[in-house]
């Protein structure tokens, strides 16, 4: 069987992206990423010159976030999803990179930002670790986020560049609230993810590490937001 | 104030840079991607340390012992005793920080059993320990980033040493995406690049870690150990893409090798080695697969496959305990732990030579360190599990601390070394950058041929006329190299060269030593022979030859 493989590319940030269509009838029980490596390989074969299709890979099995890529609409990890899983219903693949950031080249973004903010936001311990075994099962859950972006990706308030940062830094103060007293990471939390989240909970939808955050952020919510509300009302 | 170049941002490279800005020194930390990309975060298993918490009569002295036997005492032991001596303050510093370690019914870090240790001394957490300490440490260097201390440069690899005589002043750094060159001189030079998978291709570890970095400084006159000692994990599957990890957590728990012998399962391991059974150290284990599907000849489907097996253990602990290995097999076997046996096979999975440092993590060039994966000290001949998450973070540690002892150095003459080679290397930019239309093919195929050389080469058990075929045919390979030609990119052509150099190191290495030991097994000198090879080998790069050594 012959399948259709749409990418969208661009050879660097400066360059037009357009899009490019393979067919492609090679082993199907393959995920995105390696179904990507043996077009490359096909193409070199060939030696026309044509310029191989990049993209981030480390792990390639689901640990490291690394290769998050949109495809057929949904962003995930593609060394995580599998082409016969994809190709039942329709003999098309279509794989464009994360949208809200900036390409580098082809499938590989710069997600620089997302990392950025987490220095503003002084996502940090200043004490030692406080240790209540009640919080370590949520706590290794958050702490399991791959700093993918594929919540970023799908959340309807998300862009570069503003005050909202979304789940990704969300998860990390999450941890750090629980692992502390430190009121700090609370008052972050209220400027920067529960002002500006509609609760579309499309992130729980897509989050490859299946982290309950839903469960995360109710907890921030009551710790930080009510809390202080609670706190304020009882002070009038 | 020190100015330390930290190449590397795994677990290595960020306890390196972070005992550095402790001390007052400031660290520029290169990567080509962040340190959640990093081979660090995919250990899952554990991190070792004498806690004597399961009231076995546990001491740093077993730990000691456990790791020069597994070893084969090829590791350094005043370097050892200091990695074990540290393991616990290790594990209560990682606490501090807030790794969520798995805890036992008291509220303490939980200990659980590992290959070549009969002691409960593997701390762990969840199913992910290299995660969950990488993201405590991650959040720590955060602070130094955001007060500009530590000041990383991801997206740029280490491209080559500036060297000043015998000191080495600094490095060219390569933009992997812009081709961009920058020379940065140093008053020291950490290597944490990881291990070298690229020269073997589909190991069970990360793509980032491509063996460019060893490959250069082996050129470049560095001195490298014991490079022949390669660890095949036991129990890994094949996938498409790569062998992907059955850890040994699997066996820890008491998962259960066997093969189908006159119809009936039987437990090799547990007859060959009661006691120990499956959690022999990692090199036994694999010897004994081959054997039995080699010599004995039942392999699952007479193929290089026995049966791991987690079906009797009770749901909770597979659960808990083994989440990831049910992801692997649904994922990619169709396979269901909970019912059916696991099939595996050895795959390469960690590289005990490297870099040779002592125990202050010294090399044989003044102003240059190394530690983690691509450097040897700890592990001799074979490291047990849960002993490298443990040696990488004890060895940022100690580099950092040797780094910050050196001298004054020479300002001028470094930058004027740096500014000479980085001339030198924006000429050879241009220069690939010229030839870009010419023909491909012999770098497609040198590459493919390479992976299939050493792994038939440098297989569990060796033989010598395999591996003088295989010195013959690198030797060409690096001739060939010369008139193939990879014009997409510059990094990616850069790396061929020095993979191959690499894997003549590696051959060679094998080559001289005409002995079994741990992971170097050799068909055609089968005993161990302490009298002339309880010693490292010392690879060297001179007239463009391998030299070897051993001391
Ligand atoms: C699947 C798996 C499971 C494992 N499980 C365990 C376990 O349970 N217990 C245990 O003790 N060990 C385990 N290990 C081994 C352990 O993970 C590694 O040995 C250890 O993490 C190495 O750390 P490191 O800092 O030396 O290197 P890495 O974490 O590999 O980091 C290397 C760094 O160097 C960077 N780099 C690569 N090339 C260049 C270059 N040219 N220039 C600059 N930077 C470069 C990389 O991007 C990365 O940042 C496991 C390994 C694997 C693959
Ligand atoms: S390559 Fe690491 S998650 Fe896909």
């Amino acid at each position: 069987m012959s399948i259709r493989i749409n990418i969208k590319r661009q050879e660097n940030g400066a360059k037009e992206a357009y899009w490019q269509s393979f067919e492609y009838s090679g082993e199907l029980h393959v995920s995105i990423g390696t179904l990507i490596n043996n077009l490359n390989s096909e193409m070199l074969e060939k030696d026309e010159g044509e310029r191989p299709i990049r993209f981030d890979c480390s792990c390639e099995q689901g640990l490291c976030g690394a290769c998050a890529m949109v495809v057929n609409e949904k962003p995930v990890l593609s060394c995580q999803l599998f082409c016969d899983d994809l190709v039942q219903e329709n003999n098309e693949i279509t794989i464009h990179p994360l949208s809200k950031f900036p390409v580098i080249s082809d499938l590989a973004v710069d997600r620089s930002q997302m990392f950025e903010v987490m220095k503003d936001m002084k996502l940090w311990l200043e004490e030692p670790a406080k240790v209540r075994t009640a919080n370590l099962t949520l706590q290794y859950e958050v702490s399991q986020c791959l700093m993918c972006g594929s919540c970023l990706e799908v959340c309807p308030n998300y862009s570069l560049g503003e005050l909202f940062t979304g789940m990704s830094s969300a998860m990390s103060m999450t941890n750090l609230t629980l692992l502390s007293e430190d009121k700090a990471y609370k008052k972050q939390y209220t400027q920067r993810v529960y002002d500006g989240c509609s609760k579309s909970l499309a992130c729980q939808e897509v989050c490859p590490m299946d982290i309950p955050i839903v469960e995360a952020i109710s907890k921030m919510n009551r710790v930080s937001v009510w809390g202080m509300w609670n706190m304020f009302t009882k002070l009038r | 104030m020190k100015n330390i170049l930290v190449m590397g941002s795994g677990l290595a490279g960020m306890t390196a840079a972070l005992k550095l800005v402790e001390e007052g020194a400031a660290v520029t930390l290169v990567s080509p991607a962040y340190s959640e990309r990093a081979q660090s975060v995919m250990a899952m298993g554990g991190i070792n340390a004498a806690l004597n918490t399961k009231q076995e009569n546990d001491s740093v002295d077993e730990h000691f012992a456990d790791t020069m036997r597994g070893g084969s005492d090829l590791n350094d032991p005043e370097a050892v005793a200091n990695l074990v001596q540290r393991a616990p303050e290790i594990i209560r510093w990682l606490e501090e920080i807030g790794v969520n370690f798995t805890r036992d019914e008291k509220g303490r870090v939980d200990l659980r059993n590992f290959g070549g240790q009969k002691k409960k001394r593997t701390a762990y957490a969840g199913a992910r320990t290299g995660k969950q300490i990488a993201t405590a440490i991650i959040a720590k260097c955060r602070k130094y980033e955001a007060a500009g201390q530590i000041k990383r440069l991801t997206g740029w690899r280490f491209h080559s040493l500036l060297i000043e005589g015998q000191e080495c002043a600094g490095a060219v750094l390569l933009h992997e995406n812009t081709n961009e060159l920058q020379s940065l001189v140093a008053d020291a030079v950490i290597m944490a690049v990881g291990g070298p998978n690229g020269v073997f291709g589909k190991t069970t570890g990360s793509r980032l870690n491509d063996g460019y970095a060893a490959g250069m400084l082996l050129e470049q006159g560095v001195e490298f150990s014991n490079l022949e000692m390669i660890q095949y994990h036991p129990t890994t599957v094949h996938t498409p893409s790569k062998r992907m990890l059955i850890t040994e957590a699997a066996r820890g728990v008491g998962g259960r090798l066997y093969v189908i012998r006159e119809g009936q399962p039987w437990y090799f391991m547990e007859e060959w080695f009661p006691g120990y059974g499956a959690l022999m150290p990692r090199d036994v284990v694999s010897q004994s697969i081959y054997k039995v599907c080699n010599e004995m000849k039942l392999g699952i489907n007479g193929s290089q496959e026995v049966y791991l097996d987690v079906s009797h253990l009770s749901p909770e602990i597979i659960d808990v305990q083994l989440d990831e290995v049910v992801s692997i097999c649904s994922k990619f076997l169709n396979v269901n732990p909970y019912k059916e046996p696991i099939p595996v096979a050895p795959g390469i999975h960690y590289f005990m030579g490297g870099i040779k440092t002592d125990k202050d993590h010294t090399t044989n060039l003044a102003r240059l360190f190394a530690a983690g994966e691509c450097s040897a000290q700890y592990h001799g001949a074979n490291r047990l599990g849960g002993n490298s998450l443990l040696g990488a973070i004890c060895g940022g540690w100690v580099a950092a601390e040797s780094s910050l002892l050196v001298g004054p150095m020479d300002k001028a003459a470094a930058e004027k070394i740096g500014e000479q080679q980085l001339e030198t290397a924006n000429q050879e930019l241009q220069h690939w950058e010229k030839r870009a239309n010419t023909s491909i093919k012999g770098y497609v195929q040198i590459k493919q041929e390479l992976s299939e050389l050493m792994y038939g080469a440098m297989g569990i058990y060796r033989k010598e006329r395999q591996l003088l075929e295989a010195k013959k045919r690198l030797e060409e390979m690096n001739n060939d190299t010369a008139e193939s030609w990879y014009h997409h990119h510059f990094y990616e052509y850069k790396t061929l060269s020095a993979n191959i150099l690499l894997a003549r190191g590696m051959v060679e290495s094998a080559l001289a030593r005409k002995e079994s030991r741990g992971a170097h097994q050799r068909i055609d000198y089968s005993e161990k022979n302490d009298t002339q090879f309880k010693k490292s080998t010392n690879a060297v790069f001179l007239n463009n030859s391998i030299c070897i050594e051993f001391n």
